[in-house]
């Protein structure tokens, strides 16, 4: 049985390897003694274990339908969004009788109107909160509509005015949508709607009968809407937890596998740096150490992603445009990031080669000296990455299926929720490792190797990222996945 | 060990072989020609011809499929199908011989399975184009207009102009049909919303769209636009429908979320497509005359006219969103738009004078 204590000398640095003895493990019978003395293929077993434990969200596309749960959760709510516009709609309008067989419905467009309907497009054009819209229809079923757009006086308690514009086709058969606009505001810059109990009244004028007979419409202000409309039903957890998960299987899987790896070679990478720098291992210490590093690893990218969602659903096609805009740069910018980060673990874990090169000041080694910093940075900065990999992907998918989130507070939510369906199976493959550490008694001898590993596969992602290439890697793997 | 190393060495090599030439799905497009027997491959990245494919027979009509990394060809007249394996270095052709007229083909958005319509002997096939095996055969299908999948490519819809229906049949032969109009013959084909639950049918007779629920395959919804409207073209974040208007040269808007008209705007073109580019803020409206009307779809208004010199055919925008591949036939050209300056970009010359629409297995066009 193997239980000496074993020196590794670097760089100036002798430290000891911890034994089993020192590691309190008290090597019972064959079985273990012989796992012991295997120790290159436990570590190996061990990472490899590590790493499909923390894959095992990869489940999800496998056994969650996402597309099919995203039309679900969205036809949800788009429906309540389309049943609301209609009673909007119908709430607003007016019919207007008269002579001739025309029928002419008025609708009152409100500021709540454009907003409720989703016509957040067509606010700039209309600008409601400077004028007063009404959209007249005109419909016969046997007669042709006049080859001219109605007359329209608009009347507020008495007071009669004029529009600023009507726009609508002129030569139509048998249907006709006019849009009318009144200034909001008087010559003094007064509204001319004041919150106070008013008569709103529209005059139309048009040759639907031989006396061109005006046709006139009316609305109470001020107007009292259904309470329906004003608070309609509001997401549920369940809403939020079938939009997380249709993300989780049916967006984001290939850019994912990325993180797993960075996240794989950080938490090593680190760890292996912590043994390294010690003097005397303490496996205990180190594995707890391992944990915090993981814990610094997701709390980074749970936090970045939940700004993003809280963005996305606040600005929604603005935070589209915005990724489409800046991603390059911001991909750059974590690349660079990224490579430092890299480089950093590498110098710091005294990886061969590198560590003759770079030298670090004395006082820089006691710069975060449990890699929490750096753990956390490197989650931030990987995920910017990949953020502009699959952050126009995010938004664009929540605008189809939903239409949009209309909401920070869900938004962050939504992405809150995503980031656990990946966070818990991390942690989990952190425990293990830190649990399986004290097995690992040769680690530290390995270290510098571990290190410049992790330094290898952490740069090279950052120069993924730093070329504008993350969408190269993710289209090479996902077809090893065999997901459509 | 060494020998290890080795196999692992030989074994990325091989994985790296399988990428071939022009399967990147969103980079090459292709152009058929039906005179000269060819297709050409368009490389949209550093914006030139990359390749010219020479084929046995004419192309009629051309799909490319991203998930089987093949170009599928159809040849009318001679009753068959090519294949052309886009990952092989050498562009393997593959052809079969069928037992109707491809007089149209539609592949479904996954790729996997290819429907095929003959107008004279009215029958629909969808087969699949991995086994080239048939999964439902239809008959006594009359229609005039293109067909349209549903999103996983289990249904396939199409309408017919003599009994003014939208009808529909699944892969389990399991159909429907929904009476839409009782005056026939003005009805296009349908688009369906980027989410799959809404179908939409212009009735250029009537001047209107009917929405329908395909869940329940309901007519839930008319809505009048403009006189003759042709088929609608959705917006690729779900939120509108664009339905050019032939007769009044307009575009109507429409919202396909809360399913009213947005606005109507005058682009004094005749429409024979309308491509949606540049995350939904831009719409470029092809017309038959060699003009394109660039549209700002925020603000409904026309910012942007081209005229180009030749017949338009339908255009394709880019995965990106970015840019609109416009084929230019008379001339052989490809216009490449850029929309989001709304500006000519660049052009490809020297394609065959007849070239027709352009085909992209990536593709911002995703509703029909």
């Amino acid at each position: 049985m193997s239980s000496s204590v074993g020196k590794v000398s670097g760089e100036g640095h002798e430290f000891q390897t911890a034994s089993a003895a020192d590691l309190n493990v008290r090597p019972r019978g064959r079985l273990l003694t012989w796992v012991l003395d295997q120790q290159g293929a436990l570590i190996i077993l061990s990472l490899l274990a590590a790493v499909l434990i923390s894959a095992s969200w990869l489940v999800f596309p496998y056994l969650v339908q996402g597309q099919k749960l995203l039309i679900e959760v969205g036809g949800g709510v788009k429906g309540e969004v389309r049943a609301n516009a209609i009673t909007l709609g119908r709430f607003l309008s007016r019919g207007t009788p008269g002579p001739g067989e025309a029928e002419v419905e008025v609708l009152f467009a409100t500021p709540l109107y454009f907003k409720k309907t989703g016509k957040t497009r067509v606010v700039s054009e209309y600008r409601p909160d400077l004028y007063l819209i009404f959209v007249t229809t005109e419909t016969t079923h046997i007669d042709m509509l006049p080859a001219e757009l109605p007359q329209a006086t608009l009347i507020v308690d008495g007071v009669e005015y004029k529009p600023v514009d009507v726009e609508g086709p002129i030569n139509v058969q048998h249907h006709r949508a006019v849009t009318i606009r009144f200034d909001a505001f008087d010559k003094n810059g007064k509204a001319i709607l004041n919150g106070d109990l008013q008569k709103l009244e529209l005059k139309l004028v048009s040759s639907w009968d031989e006396n061109r007979t005006p046709r006139s419409v009316e609305w109470q202000l001020p107007l009292k809407y259904p309470e329906k409309l004003l608070n309609p039903q509001s997401w549920t957890p369940l809403m939020v937890l079938g939009l997380s998960a249709g993300l989780l299987s049916f967006v984001l899987t290939p850019c994912l596998i990325q993180l797993l790896v960075i996240y794989i070679v950080t938490v090593t990478g680190l760890s292996a740096e912590d043994i390294a720098r010690k003097e005397t291992v303490l496996p205990a210490v180190a594995g707890r150490r391992m944990f915090m590093v993981a814990m610094a690893f997701v709390l980074g990218f749970s936090f970045l992603f939940t700004a993003t969602g809280a963005a996305i659903g606040y600005a929604g096609k603005e935070m589209q445009i915005f990724f489409a805009i800046w991603s390059p740069k911001i991909s750059v910018m974590a690349g660079i990031l990224v490579v430092a980060l890299g480089i950093w673990i590498g110098v710091r874990s005294r990886a061969p080669l590198v560590c003759r090169l770079i030298s670090l000041p004395k006082n820089a080694s006691n710069f975060d000296s449990n890699g929490y910093i750096s753990s956390a940075l490197m989650a931030v900065g990987f995920s910017l990455g990949c953020l502009t990999c699959f952050g126009g992907a995010i938004v664009a998918t929540l605008l189809v299926y939903v239409g949009s989130l209309g909401s920070a507070t869900v938004g962050a939510a939504v992405m809150f929720a995503f980031s656990l369906g990946i966070v818990v199976p991390f942690l989990l493959a952190a425990f293990f490792l830190s649990r399986v550490m004290p097995l690992m008694t040769r680690l530290a001898q390995f270290s510098p190797y571990i290190g410049f590993v992790s330094m290898s596969v952490i740069v090279a992602f950052g120069f993924v990222l730093l070329t504008d290439n993350f969408h190269v890697l993710s289209d090479f793997i996902y077809p090893f996945l065999r997901l459509t | 060990m060494n020998k290890i190393l080795l196999i692992v060495c030989a074994q990325f090599l091989l994985s790296l072989q399988a990428f071939g030439a022009y399967d990147d799905g969103a980079r090459y497009a292709f152009l058929a020609s039906t005179l000269e027997k060819s297709i050409s491959i368009i490389d949209l990245h550093k914006k030139k011809l990359a390749d010219v494919i020479t084929l046995k027979h004419s192309p009629d009509s051309i799909a490319a499929s991203q998930n089987m990394k093949a170009l599928v060809i159809a040849h009318r007249s001679e009753k068959r199908l090519s294949l052309i394996d886009l990952s092989s270095d050498t562009l393997e052709q593959h052809d079969y011989k069928l037992s109707l007229s491809p007089d149209y083909i539609k592949l479904s958005p996954l790729g996997d399975t290819l429907a095929i319509y003959d107008r004279e002997l009215q029958v629909l096939e969808v087969q699949s184009v991995r086994r080239h095996q048939t999964l439902l055969r239809v008959e006594g299908v009359d229609s005039r207009e293109p067909l349209t999948f549903n999103l996983d490519g289990s249904s396939v819809y199409w309408v017919e102009q003599a009994s003014g229906a939208l009808n529909t049949s699944d892969l389990w032969s399991k159909s429907a049909e929904l009476v839409l109009t009782k005056k026939g013959g003005g009805l296009s084909a349908m688009s369906r919303s980027i989410d799959g639950l809404l179908g939409f049918v212009s009735d250029s007779l009537a001047g209107k769209v009917y929405v329908i629920d395909l869940q329940v395959f309901k007519l839930i919804k008319e809505i009048y636009v403009g006189r003759d409207p042709g088929r609608p073209w959705g917006t690729n974040d779900g939120s509108m429908m664009l339905v050019p208007n032939g007769e009044d040269g307009t575009l109507s808007a429409i919202s396909a979320i809360t399913l009213d008209k947005l606005f109507t705007v005058d682009t004094k073109i005749n429409p024979i497509a309308v491509n949606a580019g540049w995350l939904d803020t831009t719409a470029a409206v092809i017309g038959d005359n060699g003009g394109v009307a660039l549209l700002d779809l925020t603000s409904g208004r026309v910012v942007e006219k081209l005229q180009f010199d030749g017949a338009l055919r339908e255009g394709v925008v880019t995965s990106d969103s970015r840019t609109l591949a416009v084929p230019v036939a008379g001339s052989g050209r490809l216009a490449l738009i850029d929309m989001r300056t709304r500006k000519l970009l660049s052009e490809i010359t020297g394609l065959p004078s007849d070239i027709g629409e352009a085909a992209l297995a990536v593709s911002n066009n995703l509703c029909h």
